[in-house]
C-alpha cells in the first residue's frame, strides 16, 4: 500500500489549523515513503513556506483562520517552482463532499478532496488517486452539478457551440458521464459502459469542473466571510 | 298635378299591392315628363295662408349634388363586388368562393340600382324606374340564392356543389315570376330574403350536425352563423319587418344596406379561415353584443311607447337606458366568462402542488395531469427539441389551433397537446395565455423552492460543521499515540478503536445533515459508489447493476442513517472476513412492495456457531430493526459458496411522499 519514492523526495505541505486533524493527515500522507512533510496552521505560514520550497502535494483545509483556502490554492497553482515544472497537486481537506466551498475549489483547479476524520485508509487511497490525476467526484457532487445545470444557474460558464438542449454549456457526453456517476457508477464503470477509456472520462470530469465559473469562487469566498469563518488576509 | 307623400317614396317595394305600384309608376312617369320641361309652375298651399305661386327653371342635376347616401350605396356595392372577386380569385376552383363571388355580384346590382332610384329628387320615367326596380330584385334574388348555396357547401359540402347551384335558377325563376307580375302582390318578392335566410338557417343546422368532431369547421360555422344571424336580424328588424307591418321602414334603405356590409365581410373572414382559433371567441362576443343591444333597444322602444314622449325626451331615455344597463351587461358578461377564466388562487395552488411532489417523475406526472384537467386533449406528447418550431420560446398554437405547444419547464420537457376537449374545440389564445402564466408561475415557484431548500441545506451544513469541529476534535485527540508507556497498551488500543468508531458514527451523522431529505435512489447511488470503490480497492469484483430503481421514495434522516450503516457494515465484513473475490448486490423495490437488498459473496462463509464475529452480526440485526425490517444471513450451502445477506424492509418506504 506504499508508493515508491520519487527520484527526489516528495515535498508535501499540510495546511490545517486543527492539530488533531493535521496529525491525522500526516499519518495518511506518510503513505508516501520518504517524503518531506511540512505542517503549517495558517495561510501566512503556508505562503512563506511556498517561497522557500517547491511543493509537489498540498493538503489544504478549506476553512483557515487567517484567509481562504481557495486563495492559497490559487497561489499554489500559479507557482511552478518544483523540479518537474508542474504545479503542485492540491487536495482540499473538507467536512462534506458537497460543500459549496469545495465546489468552488474544484472549479478553481483543486485536484481532489479528503474528508475530515475518515479512515486513514480512505484518505490514503484518495491521495493516491489525486496524485495519479484522477478527478475527485462522487454521486452527490455529480447530482449537484446536474442540479445547477437543470436550474440554469449562472455559475456554469457558457461555451460557444454547446448543445442548447443540454443547456448551460455542458456537452451531451459530459452530461451522460455525470448522470452515470449520479447513479453510483465508478469512473471505471462509466468508461466501460460508454465504451471509452478511463482517461477520457477523467478529462471529461475535469472539463466540467473547469467550467465552474470564476463567479462561483468569488461568491463562495464572500459566503465564507459572511459566515464568520475567515478574516480578510493581510 | 297634386303631389302626394308617396311620390317621394324611396323604395317602390314598400307599396304592397300591384295596383298601388302601378299607380305609383304612372304618377312617376307623369311627373317625370313634367319635370323635363324647361319651366314648371309650382303652387305651394299652406293652411291658413295664401297660396304662393311661381315658376322654376329646371336643370339637370349635377353629379356633385348627389347626396351622400348615393355615394355610400355605390361604395357598398363596390366593396361587395371587390371582396367577392378577391375571395374568388384566391380559390377559383372552390365552389364556396364561386357562390360567394355571386353574392357579391348580387349585392352590387341590388344596391347600385336602388341607389339610383332611391336618391331621385322627385321622379324617374316609369320604364327606367321599372327596369331599375327589376334589377334591384334580380340582385336580391342572386344574393339570396347564392347565399343559400354557399351554406350548403361551406364549411362542409352537404350536397354536391352542382346540385346546390340549382338554387340559383330557382331564385331566378322566383324573380321572373315576380317581374311578370304573376304573384298576387309585392309581399311575395319582399319575402325572398327572409325565405333565403330561413333556408340558410336550416342549412346551418345541417352543417352543425355534419361538423361534429371537426373543431376547425365547427369554429368557422359558429362564426358564420353568428355574423349572418346578427346582420340579418338587424336588417329584418330595421327594414323588412316594419315595412310588412306598418308600411314604412324605420330607417332609409340606403342605411339599411350598411348593415349588410359587416355580415358580408364577416363571411369573407370565415371563408379565408382567418385566425380560426379566435373565431369562436369573436362569434361569442358578437352574439352577446347583439343580444345585449337588441334587449336595450326593445326596452327603449317599450319605454318610449309607454311614456309617449318624442324627440329629445326619447333620446334622453335611450341614453339613460344605455348607461344604466352597462353594469348589468358587465355582470352578465363576467358570469359568462367566469367559467373559463382561471381564478389566480386556484392556478397558484395547482402549480404549487405540481412542484411539491417528492420526486421529479411525480412532478412531471402532476404537470401532465394538470394540463389534462384543463384541456382534456386527445393526446399529450413530449417533444424532443424546441428548435423545430422555428425558435418560438413561449407557448403557441399550431395548425390553426388544433395543437398547443407547451414549453419546457423546470419539471418537464416541452409537450405538445392535440385536439382540445377530445376534439370538440380548438385551442385559443386564451389557452395560450393560461399555459404561459402557469409556466411562469412554475418557474418562480421552483426557483423559490430551490432557494429555500438551498438555504436550509446551508444552514444544516453550518450547524453540522460546527458540531463536527467542537465534538470530533476532542475525540480525535484521543487518537494521538500515547506518550507515556506506563499506560496499559491494551486499554489504549481499545480506547482508540472506540474513538475511531465514534468518529465514524459522527461522520455519518454529519454527512446525514448534508444529505437530509435524500431519496432512496440517490442514497443507493452514494452507497454504491463508495462500496464499489472500497471493494475494488480490496481486489474484489462487484456486480451491482446500474440503473434506475423501480420505485423511488423519500427517506427520513433516521432511515438514511440506518440503511447507510447497514450497507457499510456488510461491505466491511466482506472485505475483512470473507476472503471473497466477487460480490453480487441486488436491490428490489417495486411500488407497494418491500425493499429487498441482497448481498452475496463467494468467500469462505462463516460458521453459524461463530456469533462472536465482533458485534458485526448484532449490528446488522439492530440496523434492520431500526428500519422496521429484518435481516437474514445465510451461511454457504457448500464451502466457498459464500454468504448471502438479505435485508427486507416492509412498505415503510412506499408510504413516504
Amino acid at each position: 500500500m506504499t508508493i515508491q519514492p520519487h527520484a527526489a523526495p516528495l515535498q508535501i505541505l499540510i495546511v490545517e489549523d486543527d492539530l488533531a486533524l493535521a496529525s491525522l493527515a500526516q499519518t495518511a500522507v506518510s503513505v508516501f515513503v520518504g517524503a518531506r512533510i511540512h505542517v503549517v496552521h495558517t495561510v501566512r505560514d503556508a505562503r512563506s513556506l511556498l517561497d522557500q520550497h517547491a511543493i509537489d502535494l498540498a493538503v489544504i483545509d478549506i476553512g483557515l483562520p487567517d484567509g481562504s483556502g481557495i486563495d492559497l490554492l490559487l497561489a499554489l497553482k500559479a507557482s511552478s517552482g518544483n523540479p518537474t515544472g508542474a504545479s503542485p497537486v492540491c487536495v482540499m481537506h473538507t467536512v462534506f463532499d458537497t460543500d459549496d466551498m469545495l465546489f468552488a475549489a474544484l472549479g478553481a483547479g483543486a485536484d481532489g478532496y479528503l474528508l475530515k476524520g475518515e479512515s486513514s485508509g480512505m484518505m490514503a487511497s484518495r491521495l493516491r488517486a489525486a496524485m495519479r490525476g484522477e478527478p475527485a467526484i462522487s454521486p452527490a457532487i455529480a447530482r449537484r452539478v446536474l442540479d445547477l445545470v437543470r436550474t440554469g444557474a449562472p455559475t456554469l460558464a457558457r461555451t460557444p457551440g454547446a448543445d442548447q438542449a443540454s443547456s448551460a454549456g455542458l456537452t451531451a457526453a459530459e452530461l451522460r458521464v455525470l448522470r452515470l456517476i449520479a447513479q453510483g457508477a465508478t469512473v471505471a464503470e462509466v468508461a466501460s459502459t460508454l465504451g471509452t477509456s478511463v482517461n477520457t472520462v477523467k478529462s471529461q470530469v475535469k472539463r466540467v469542473y473547469a467550467r465552474l465559473d470564476v463567479h462561483s469562487r468569488v461568491a463562495a469566498a464572500e459566503k465564507a466571510r459572511r459566515l464568520g469563518l475567515l478574516f480578510d488576509a493581510e | 298635378m297634386v303631389l302626394r307623400d308617396e311620390d317621394l317614396l324611396e323604395e317602390p317595394d314598400y307599396l304592397a299591392s300591384w295596383t298601388a305600384q302601378n299607380a305609383f309608376f304612372a304618377r312617376q312617369d307623369t311627373l317625370a315628363i313634367i319635370a323635363r320641361s324647361a319651366q314648371v309652375r309650382v303652387d305651394v298651399l299652406r293652411r291658413g295662408t295664401e297660396a304662393i305661386s311661381g315658376s322654376v327653371m329646371t336643370r339637370a342635376r349635377a353629379v356633385a349634388a348627389l347626396p351622400w347616401t348615393f355615394w355610400l350605396q355605390m361604395l357598398i356595392g363596390a366593396v361587395g363586388l371587390f371582396v367577392g372577386a378577391w375571395v374568388w380569385s384566391l380559390k377559383p376552383e372552390e365552389w364556396s368562393a364561386r357562390f360567394y363571388a355571386l353574392t357579391g355580384l348580387g349585392l352590387m346590382l341590388a344596391v347600385d340600382a336602388s341607389a339610383v332610384y332611391g336618391v331621385r329628387e322627385l321622379a324617374l320615367p316609369a320604364p327606367l324606374f321599372r327596369w331599375l326596380s327589376n334589377t334591384n330584385h334580380a340582385g336580391g334574388a342572386l344574393f339570396s340564392g347564392a347565399l343559400c348555396a354557399l351554406f350548403f357547401v361551406y364549411p362542409r359540402a352537404l350536397v354536391r356543389p352542382t346540385r346546390a347551384a340549382l338554387l340559383l335558377p330557382l331564385a331566378g325563376a322566383w324573380w321572373a315570376i315576380n317581374a311578370l307580375y304573376l304573384t298576387p302582390d309585392q309581399q311575395w318578392s319582399s319575402g325572398m330574403l327572409p325565405a333565403a335566410l330561413a333556408i340558410t338557417l336550416g342549412a346551418s343546422l345541417w352543417q352543425w350536425r355534419a361538423t361534429r368532431g371537426d373543431p376547425a369547421n365547427r369554429a368557422v360555422l359558429r362564426w358564420l352563423g353568428a355574423t349572418v344571424l346578427t346582420s340579418c336580424s338587424a336588417i329584418i328588424a330595421l327594414a323588412t319587418l316594419p315595412v310588412m307591418l306598418t308600411g314604412a321602414p324605420v330607417i332609409s334603405q340606403g342605411l339599411g344596406f350598411v348593415v349588410i356590409l359587416p355580415m358580408y365581410l364577416g363571411i369573407a373572414v370565415g371563408l379565408r379561415e382567418y385566425r380560426l382559433f379566435a373565431l369562436d371567441d369573436w362569434a361569442f362576443r358578437l352574439l352577446f353584443w347583439a343580444v345585449a343591444m337588441a334587449a336595450v333597444l326593445l326596452l327603449d322602444v317599450w319605454l318610449i311607447l309607454a311614456i309617449g314622449t318624442r324627440g329629445a325626451g326619447a333620446v334622453a331615455i335611450a341614453a339613460v337606458l344605455v348607461l344604466t344597463t352597462a353594469p348589468v351587461r358587465r355582470w352578465v358578461w363576467g358570469r359568462f366568462n367566469a367559467r373559463r377564466d382561471m381564478q389566480p388562487v386556484h392556478l397558484f395552488r395547482d402549480v404549487v402542488s405540481v412542484t411539491s411532489a417528492s420526486t421529479d417523475a411525480d412532478s412531471e406526472q402532476r404537470w401532465q395531469a394538470l394540463l389534462n384537467s384543463w384541456f382534456s386533449p386527445l393526446q399529450i406528447a413530449p417533444v424532443a427539441a424546441v428548435a423545430s418550431d422555428g425558435g418560438e420560446r413561449g407557448a403557441h398554437l399550431l395548425l390553426h389551433g388544433r395543437e398547443l405547444s407547451v414549453p419546457a419547464t423546470p419539471v418537464s420537457n416541452a409537450l405538445r397537446l392535440s385536439y382540445a376537449n377530445g376534439g370538440a374545440r380548438l385551442f385559443t389564445p386564451h389557452d395560450v395565455r393560461l399555459v404561459e402564466t402557469a409556466c411562469a408561475l412554475l418557474q418562480i415557484v421552483e426557483e423559490s423552492r430551490t432557494a429555500l431548500s438551498e438555504g436550509m441545506r446551508r444552514e444544516r451544513v453550518r450547524i453540522a460543521r460546527d458540531l463536527h469541529d467542537t465534538v470530533s476534535s476532542p475525540l480525535l485527540a484521543g487518537l494521538r499515540p500515547a506518550a507515556d508507556d506506563a499506560i496499559d497498551a491494551a486499554r489504549v488500543t481499545s480506547m482508540q478503536s472506540d474513538i475511531k468508531r465514534a468518529v465514524a458514527e459522527m461522520r455519518n451523522v454529519v454527512t446525514g445533515a448534508d444529505r437530509a431529505g435524500i431519496t432512496l435512489a440517490n442514497l443507493l447511488a452514494d452507497l454504491r459508489y463508495t462500496s464499489v470503490e472500497r471493494l475494488v480497492a480490496a481486489g474484489i469484483t462487484v456486480q451491482w447493476p446500474l440503473g434506475a430503481l423501480q420505485h423511488d421514495a423519500a427517506l427520513t434522516g433516521a432511515q438514511r442513517h440506518s440503511l447507510t450503516a447497514f450497507l457499510q457494515e456488510v461491505v466491511t465484513n466482506v472485505i475483512r472476513h470473507a476472503e471473497a473475490t466477487q460480490v453480487v448486490v441486488e436491490i428490489l423495490h417495486a411500488p407497494l412492495c418491500d425493499l429487498v437488498v441482497t448481498v452475496s459473496d463467494n468467500g469462505r462463509g462463516f460458521d453459524a456457531q461463530q456469533v462472536q464475529h465482533g458485534d458485526g452480526l448484532n449490528n446488522l440485526h439492530a440496523r434492520a430493526s431500526e428500519l422496521g425490517g429484518h435481516v437474514r444471513v445465510q451461511p454457504p450451502t457448500a464451502p466457498h459458496r459464500g454468504t448471502t445477506v438479505t435485508l427486507t424492509v416492509p412498505r415503510l418506504f412506499g408510504a413516504a411522499t
